[in-house]
């Protein structure tokens, strides 16, 4: 028999996507402190009435935003979903776990879609801003606009944090994956198909 | 047809680029077996027609490899497929953990369609990475077509690991433990 044999991630550069596509997909995890906090600010934004009150709480949601691009995130986090829970841990800007493929435990499926969720989920941050800012520049608010603005920028930050932290992280895979191969005496072929980079290690 | 998993493009399941199917479903239930999660039944339905047309475009390719799972446990629809493909230039690579005299008809059109058949349990007392398309020295490889010979067998250990675009790995072929070991700790590093 061969093995066939997977790894799956879960994002972690936008923190907050992660948080809201875990409980979208109807998960739970052990999120810290902070994402609270800017769960319970972002609730305030749309509970706020009031152009000073908006201003205020979406001052305080980009605060904490700011604050979270810089936090320490757990070096594993514990995800429960449909009665399963999955244990990731921190690779290389990714919350992975290994598991083989196939369709037995549903695993990659749940994962996957929580990922799908991620990516809907970065998108709404940003029609969501978009949408706020265009709101506070029709009310001429320059210095409201120009908070939202930094939010919006915060949020750009992570995605092409997402962006690098991707083609960091094959880089590095894939030079570990040549050093390794060829320490066990495999003769390697490297080759392109699309955007996937595959080995083809063979050893007599 | 029930899948548990497909790869568009692998070189080491048979000769060239290959599309392979693992079919979803076992009951053959080899000790030492690496695959169990085609095992049980369910995984994806598909019908042949909407398989072969995913086929059909995927460019490049000289056959497919049908794996398992057991594919002759699902023998009708496996030979639909073999008999399809073909019919569009393409070869076929056909796993099975049955022995050729335990084949019944429908079986046995499945083995004879094909380019290429493994056939024989996984033995693990018989475990050698070494060989070329097969876990164990048991298995057999039939060229039952003539459209390859035997003779272009040469027997090697096989790895394949794809690197995703957003570095994800994914590991087939024949891989000794301390490769597998060292996969299954990337996630943990």
């Amino acid at each position: 028999m061969s093995t066939v044999y997977v790894q799956v991630h879960l994002p972690i550069t936008n923190v907050l996507c992660l948080d809201m596509a875990i409980r979208e997909a109807g998960g739970t995890w052990d999120a810290p402190e902070i994402i609270h906090e800017i769960r319970r600010a972002k609730a305030a934004t749309s509970e706020a009435i009031g152009t000073q009150n908006t201003i205020i709480a979406n001052n305080e949601y980009a605060r904490l935003l700011q604050s979270l691009a810089t936090a320490v995130m757990p070096s594993t986090i514990n995800v429960k979903v449909e009665g399963r829970t999955m244990r990731f841990t921190i690779n290389r800007g990714r919350y992975s776990l290994s598991t083989p493929a196939g369709t037995q435990s549903g695993l990659q499926q749940t994962v996957l879609s929580i990922s799908k969720l991620y990516d809907k989920n970065m998108k709404l941050i940003e029609n969501e801003l978009n949408k706020t800012i265009q709101t506070l520049e029709q009310q001429k608010d320059i210095l409201s606009a120009e908070q939202v603005q930094s939010l919006r920028s915060v949020i750009e930050g992570q995605q092409n944090a997402i962006q690098s932290a991707n083609k960091e992280r094959v880089v590095e895979v894939t030079k570990e994956i040549e050093e390794k191969l060829a320490a066990r005496g495999f003769e390697i072929r490297k080759r392109m198909v699309g955007k996937k980079i595959v080995y083809q290690a063979v050893r007599r | 047809m029930w899948i548990g998993h497909r790869s568009e493009h692998s070189t080491i399941y048979g000769p060239g680029l290959r599309y392979v199917i693992w079919t979803q479903g076992c009951t053959l239930a080899c000790e030492g077996c690496w695959n169990k999660q085609f095992w049980p039944k369910g995984g994806t339905p598909v019908t042949i027609a909407d398989l072969v047309e995913e086929i059909r475009q995927v460019k490049g390719i000289e056959g497919i490899t049908i794996l398992g799972g057991e594919p002759l446990q699902q023998a009708n629809a496996t030979l639909e497929l073999i008999q399809s493909v073909k019919a569009a230039g393409l070869t076929v690579f056909m796993y099975t953990g049955y022995e050729p005299e335990e084949f019944d008809e429908t079986m046995q059109a499945c083995f004879d369609s094909s380019d290429i058949v493994v056939t024989g349990r996984y033995i693990e007392s018989q475990r050698n990475v070494n060989l070329r398309w097969r876990g164990s020295t048991n298995q057999m490889v039939h060229c039952p077509t003539g459209r390859y010979s035997l003779s272009e067998l040469i027997e090697q250990n096989e790895v394949e690991i794809v690197v995703n675009q957003d570095g994800t790995i994914e590991l087939y072929g024949y891989p000794d433990s301390e490769i597998r070991e060292w996969i299954g700790n990337q996630s943990a590093t």
